[in-house]
């Protein structure tokens, strides 16, 4: 999308100011307003991507209190509860003919059948396994300082189980092991987004503005970081890093390695930017008045595309999310202790899951939602922050 | 599983009154000469089979499944498994199954085998004693393909010398008494000695092939030597992947023979039955009962698992007849037409568990080889709860020794510190490592936390993974912090070969093939984990890997290498058992359940096939049961 | 023009170097090679093979030199005869194995290519002409579903749903019986019942930045005075649209279609494995897990070679359209 700055309303023009005692007109308040006061405009008019933008808010927010939300322990197993399907959080008793607040689950009868090879579980709805809200529970250290054992919800009794979402091949609540999951696969690919985003800009920047042969070299080594093929890399390095590291710094080193070579994308379009902008007007201007080449480059041409770099951002973070998915799904992401989605979809990819405990596949949920709910933040940001394209 | 050395005179007198059929599919073929009729095609002395249910009708397709690459295994399990002799479907004996019969002297170390008179390959050209010859003198004795001669066919470091004494006899003679011959023959990796026709294959073998002509086969090919043709051709080389199934042009004593052989873009590896079978049931139908084979080719055992789901496997228990799939199986028996059989484990043990006690770090290793330490971290393991977890209930705590229904069970080896005792195990621990660290972990003698790398391969068997999280939360509540190190087979293989890893999970093999599959019981092979170094020792001392053991393992070898020059089972049994009396003292490994039985799915219309199959290797089922007896009828 | 031409090419060829190396590299990274995965693979049953016999085809074989002589051998190889190796595991050519799959991965990219375009580009155009109206959201909606969704796990729902509601066979590009069974129309309806599942997962999967990309130079173009005045001038709206600016948004999207090529043949790994369908794809996989060392390479090299041939073409593509870039 071209930034075209011959129209009114540009970065300082003389003919916006007005005179105080004239109301303005609500049109001519865009032509007083500041960059972001426009990018906020006109994202407002993308009710999808405001909508994704509050989702997102809610599911960093699951991220900061994981352990408030979560009424068990992830890795806490139960012999007796492997494969129970998920019990429905009621609200309201009717028992007696009486209506009643009481929050409550119902219980399972449990049989084993020795020839199938299976627990099945039948929901008793004669049985009230009561649930409260800010309940005790397991204690944790709130943002890792303050300790506590204050959870959203949770069986009031703390040795009863309740499974919102049923429990996987062990016993363990998938709902306290999806909220964790959410903190590891939300964040895990921040780091390596950052890099990316660094190397992107630096040095597509550089290509874009000097041209010439730091533009070729530049542009060869691009070439050649395309053309090797992820997987065989993934799977050479992931078999190379020493095994003494944990799962996460694993994790850690690949998506690191994965991200120096991931800044091309990013390279490419800001070297085009730079390439068209270069000539531009107020470049020149720039230089004239004195300033450095490097003060040109971020202070001036950069500003012009903040809303490219910020959507861009958005826009690789689910590439990360999908990208832990995909390598726990080959064996290469993280793995147990460690709780992810990637890790939780790995326990569910298998027919018998599918066919008999659906309920292990919800990660994916969790999944698609951040995934869509970036790519439309995305988006929506990528048509706000170029307001000057009207 | 016994083994018992029986000089059989000819089988049945019967065979040779009896007259014989053919199935209706080649009637075509005789009529118009293309076939000779079935007398002739049959040797003069057929191998009799009686049918487990009933004599079958011909006709029919077995529908399988496989995994296409490597796994050729399932080969060998179905079709393929025809050799000079074979075990009896119990199990518990050899008999003659290519050779009519055969007598071993009394010493033990000359060998005599009298094939079938008038037998042929699958092309119509007679199978005698050259072709057994050209397997043992120009491929096993040929360093070329072969690079040094198997132990099976070593006794006292000599290989044995094959001769023919006429068409149709072949005699083995070995410096020094070889116990484990007869055995080793009935094993599917010595399928090959009767699969491999000298008449095809001499073509591309250099001693016997024009060496212009050679060549420019091996140019055409595109390969480098003449080993790599002669291998694509079928020959079985030293260290390559099998090549029964890749050519349809190599003859075959097998009841079916190739038409779509295996390949790269195979979908579908296709057999039809071979005329020539040497093989007739009670009443004389010349066998296979069933026309047709087919494997189908997929990569992913859940594509495997829907497959049969959907009735298109006829009979399965290879990769998909898992604890996981039991009750998905279940449910949908009735919609796809097939029934549970049972499945037999042979294996000792759901899991093995192996502390590397010839760990390169030293302090890791002067620890591990206390015997107290394992002691202790075996009391710490609750071994009901997790199969009570993981396994669902089934199975009973044990640990790796042969089965109970194995004349060479050991009580003292299955049932030692198995209890479920924490305080004891803090006890013990308190004494080896008494210092612990703010964590609560206790500290190797240097001031370290002392973390064993427990690696393990999830995908061979998903409960592993379950299980090992479980072990890990019992070693914590006694101090000792074990780490989950999931990773791929080759890099487990790897680190294992080169004795790099510290502890390894692998499963429980040699419960009721004890003899012939010792890796637990001392070091024996490479699969021994636990003793790396010293398993290089017992088979190459030389080898710079190789580590002298303590005394009482190398008594352990010593005896084996005894039991290896016995003649007799009764005597290969007293070393066995003294073998395991020293591996009870040792406690090398620890284990944790019996497996209970497993399953596989069979087509309700397919006759003949046992209820109860026994699962192992080296008894490569289902093939011990006769699938050339399998039929398909209501 | 010419000379911009075979100044790329040099540098492809250099760039080709540098990427043998590294895929060689790769190769090499895990330890171990082929022949210990291959003792894996039969342990994993029960099986042993001798130390003495490993030991001694890892000299046949090569294996124990050091890495750089693997390389060289390797290298010239190919460079002098257009030789590529043995593959360990298949015991054929590698030129052979690899061929023997391109049919049917040609096949399934060139349709998931179709289906993603078809879907793309209506949507594409649709969101930008209506655009922030609840038809916009729906169908981009739609649109990025493929792209939210992990492949792996709705490619095995997929399948069981064929199987459990509409009782198809699963598995395969084909039911057994028609595996081998002469070309006919039952056949080719087999053909697209399998096809389905793999053809939406991988097609869906590109729709959403195809839509994006769409969306977004229609959007640029829509804004262009031309279109003002040809609206102003009477023309109906649909011509308006799609006369030219459509076109001319197209550009850019074609210069990028480069990139299709080497999605032909990894052709979405990750789904043909879980479906069991005999491409590219789960060949390269098996052959990186088992090591098969010039098997792997040989398809490192190639996907390099086929992205780069997708730059470079783009690359034409963006030149022949506009001068600036080719004297920059």
């Amino acid at each position: 999308m071209a930034l075209e700055h011959n129209e009114p309303g540009g970065i300082s023009s003389p003919e916006a100011a007005a005179p105080a005692d004239v109301i303005m007109p609500r049109d001519t308040r865009i032509l007083v307003a500041s960059q972001w006061q426009l990018i906020w405009w006109r994202f407002r008019r993308h009710k999808l991507a405001l909508f994704s933008a509050f989702i997102l808010i809610v599911i960093y927010l699951i991220v900061l209190v994981a352990e408030f939300i979560a009424p068990y322990d992830p890795g806490d197993y139960s012999a007796r509860y492997t494969y129970a399907p998920p019990q429905t959080l009621n609200l309201f008793d009717t028992r007696d003919g009486q209506l009643s607040f009481n929050s409550y689950v119902n219980d399972y009868t449990v049989e084993i059948d020795p020839q199938a090879l299976r627990r099945t579980f039948v929901i008793d709805p004669e049985t009230r396994i009561p649930v409260r809200f800010f309940v005790r529970g397991w204690s944790y250290k709130l943002f890792g300082l303050i300790e506590t054992d204050i959870h959203l919800l949770g069986p009031e009794n703390p040795r009863d189980r309740i499974f919102l979402l049923g429990a996987d091949s062990i016993g363990r609540d998938v709902f306290s092991r999806m909220i964790y999951g959410t903190r590891v696969s939300m964040t895990i690919g921040l780091v390596g987004v950052l890099i990316s985003l660094v190397l992107g800009i630096f040095l597509g920047g550089i290509s874009g503005y000097f041209g010439a042969w730091i533009d070729n070299l530049i542009q060869r080594s691009i070439d050649f970081l395309r053309s090797l093929p992820t997987i065989p890399l993934w799977l050479g390095l992931a078999a190379a890093l020493p095994l003494s590291w944990g799962p996460l710094q694993i994790y850690f080193a690949i998506t690191i390695i994965l991200s120096l070579i991931g800044w091309t994308a990013l390279a490419r379009v800001v070297r085009g930017r730079f390439l068209s902008l270069r000539t531009e007007d107020f470049v020149m201007a720039a230089r004239l008045d004195g300033a450095s080449q490097m003060r040109v480059i971020f202070e001036h041409m950069l500003p012009a595309f903040y809303s490219h770099i910020i959507a861009s951002i958005t826009l690789a973070i689910p590439g990360m999310i999908l990208a832990e998915t995909a390598l726990s799904f080959l064996g290469l992401g993280l793995r147990p202790p460690v709780v992810s989605w990637g890790v939780l979809l790995q326990d569910a990819q298998n027919i018998r899951s599918v066919a008999t405990a659906p309920w292990l596949l919800t990660p994916a949920i969790g999944v698609i939602v951040s995934v869509l709910a970036l790519n439309f933040l995305g988006d929506g940001l990528r048509d706000a922050a170029d307001p000057y394209s009207h | 599983m016994l083994c018992a050395f029986i000089a059989l005179l000819s089988l049945s007198v019967s065979a040779q009154d009896m007259t014989y059929q053919q199935a209706p599919s080649l009637d075509a073929q005789v009529e118009s000469g293309e076939l000779p009729p079935v007398e002739e095609r049959l040797p003069a002395n057929p191998r009799v089979v009686e049918p487990l249910e009933s004599i079958g009708q011909y006709g029919g397709t077995w529908n399988m499944g496989t995994r296409g690459g490597t796994d050729d295994a399932i080969y060998t399990r179905t079709v393929a498994y025809h050799s000079l002799v074979r075990w009896n479907p119990e199990w518990t004996d050899i008999i003659p199954d290519v050779a009519e019969s055969f007598e071993v002297n009394d010493e033990g170390n000359v060998f005599t085998f009298h094939l079938r008179e008038g037998m042929k390959w699958s092309d119509g050209e007679p199978f005698t004693a050259d072709d057994i010859l050209f397997y043992f003198n120009d491929m096993l004795l040929n360093p070329e393909v072969y690079p040094a001669p198997p132990t099976w066919f070593q006794s006292a470091g000599e290989p044995g010398v094959a001769e023919k004494l006429d068409d149709y006899t072949v005699q083995f003679t070995f410096s020094a008494p070889n116990g484990l011959f007869i055995q080793n023959l009935a094993t599917p990796q010595q399928q090959h000695v009767v699969q491999q026709p000298k008449h095809y294959l001499s073509q591309f073998h250099a001693a016997y092939a024009d060496e212009d002509e050679l060549a420019a086969m091996v140019a055409e090919a595109g390969v480098e030597s003449w080993v790599d043709l002669f291998s694509q051709k079928g020959a079985f080389v030293a260290g390559r992947p099998d090549t029964l199934w890749l050519n349809a042009e190599l003859p075959t004593i097998n009841p079916w023979m190739l038409v779509d052989p295996m390949s790269p873009s195979a979908t579908q590896v296709r057999l039809v039955r071979n005329p020539y079978f040497y093989v007739v049931d009670s009443e004389g139908n010349q066998l296979p009962y069933i026309d047709e084979v087919i494997y189908n080719v997929g990569a992913e055992v859940e594509t495997l698992v829907l497959q049969a789901l959907n009735g298109e496997i006829d009979m399965q228990d290879r990769h998909i007849g898992t604890n996981a799939n039991r009750a998905v199986f279940f449910d949908n028996q009735e919609a796809g037409g097939y029934h549970f059989y049972e499945t037999v484990p042979s294996s000792s043990n759901v899991m093995t568990i192996s502390l590397n006690l010839t760990n390169p770090d030293p302090a890791k290793r002067e620890i591990y080889q206390n015997k107290d330490f394992r002691i202790a971290l075996s009391h710490a393991i609750d071994r009901q709860e997790i199969i009570d977890v993981v396994y669902v209930g089934q199975g009973t705590p044990y640990q790796v020794a042969p089965r109970p229904q194995s004349p060479l069970y050991h009580e003292q080896l299955a049932t030692q510190y198995l209890e479920y005792d924490p305080d004891l195990a803090n006890q013990m621990l308190d004494a080896i490592l008494p210092d612990k660290d703010g964590d609560g972990f206790r500290l190797m003698p240097n001031g370290e936390r002392l973390v064993i790398a427990m690696e393990v391969i999830p995908t061979l068997q998903p409960e592993w993974t379950g299980a090992l999280e479980l072990i890990q939360d019992y070693w914590a509540d006694v101090g000792i912090d074990m780490q989950l190190v999931v990773e791929d087979r080759t890099i487990f293989y790897d680190r294992k070969l080169a004795n790099q890893h510290d502890g390894g999970i692998w499963g429980g093999d040699g419960g009721l093939e004890v003899i012939l599959e010792p890796r637990w019981y001392f070091p024996f092979s490479a699969e021994s984990i636990y003793g790396e170094a010293w398993q290089h020792w017992f088979n190459n001392p030389n080898d710079e890997r190789a580590e002298e053991p303590p005394e009482a393992t190398r008594q352990q070898m010593d005896l084996y290498n005894q039991l290896r020059s016995t003649a007799d089972a009764e005597g290969q049994n007293e070393l066995m058992t003294q073998i395991l009396d020293i591996a009870a003292e040792q406690f090398y490994v620890m284990g944790i359940a019996l497996p209970a039985n497993g399953y596989g799915i069979v087509k309700n219309n397919l006759h003949n096939v046992p209820a109860s199959i026994l699962q192992a290797y080296l008894y490569p089922s289902p093939a011990p049961t006769n699938p050339e007896t399998y039929y398909y009828g209501e | 023009m010419v000379r911009f031409l075979i100044k790329r090419l040099i540098s492809l060829l250099v760039t080709l170097f540098a990427v043998s190396l590294v895929a060689f590299a790769i190769i090499q990274l895990p330890p171990g090679d082929f022949l210990t995965s291959y003792l894996t693979n039969i342990a994993a049953d029960g099986q042993t093979a001798s130390q003495q016999v490993v030991d001694r085809l890892r000299e046949n074989y090569g294996l124990d030199q050091p890495v750089y002589v693997q390389y060289a051998k390797w290298m010239g190889n190919i460079l002098s005869r257009g030789d590529f190796g043995q593959s360990f595991e298949w015991n054929r050519p590698v030129e052979e194995v690899l061929w023997s799959r391109m049919g049917m991965t040609l096949t399934l990219s060139i349709a998931t290519l179709m289906l993603t375009w078809v879907i793309a580009l209506p949507i594409g155009i649709y969101s930008a002409v209506k655009q922030y109206s609840p038809g916009d959201y729906l169908s981009t909606f739609i649109g990025f579903i493929g792209v939210a969704v992990p492949d792996f796990l709705i490619s095995l729902v997929l399948m069981y749903i064929a199987f459990k509601y509409f009782n198809q066979s699963v598995g395969g590009l084909f039911s057994p019986e028609y595996e081998n069974a002469a070309w006919s129309v039952s056949k080719v309806l087999d053909l697209l019942s399998h096809l389905w599942i793999p053809v939406i997962i991988i097609g869906l999967a590109g729709t959403a930045s195809l839509i994006r990309v769409m969306r977004a130079n229609l959007l640029d173009e829509l804004r262009k005075p031309y279109v003002v005045a040809a609206r102003a001038r009477g023309l109906p709206e649909r011509r308006v649209i799609l006369k030219y600016p459509v076109r001319v948004a197209l550009n850019p999207f074609i210069s990028t279609a480069g990139w299709v090529l080497p999605g032909l043949v990894s052709g979405s790994i990750i789904v043909a494995v879980v479906l069991s369908l005999p491409t590219a794809g789960p060949l390269l996989l098996r052959s990186l897990l088992s090591q098969d060392m010039y098997l792997a390479g040989a398809f490192i090299l190639l996907l390099s070679v086929l992205t780069m041939l997708g730059t470079l073409l783009s690359d034409l593509l963006l030149a022949l359209v506009d001068p600036r870039i080719r004297y920059g």
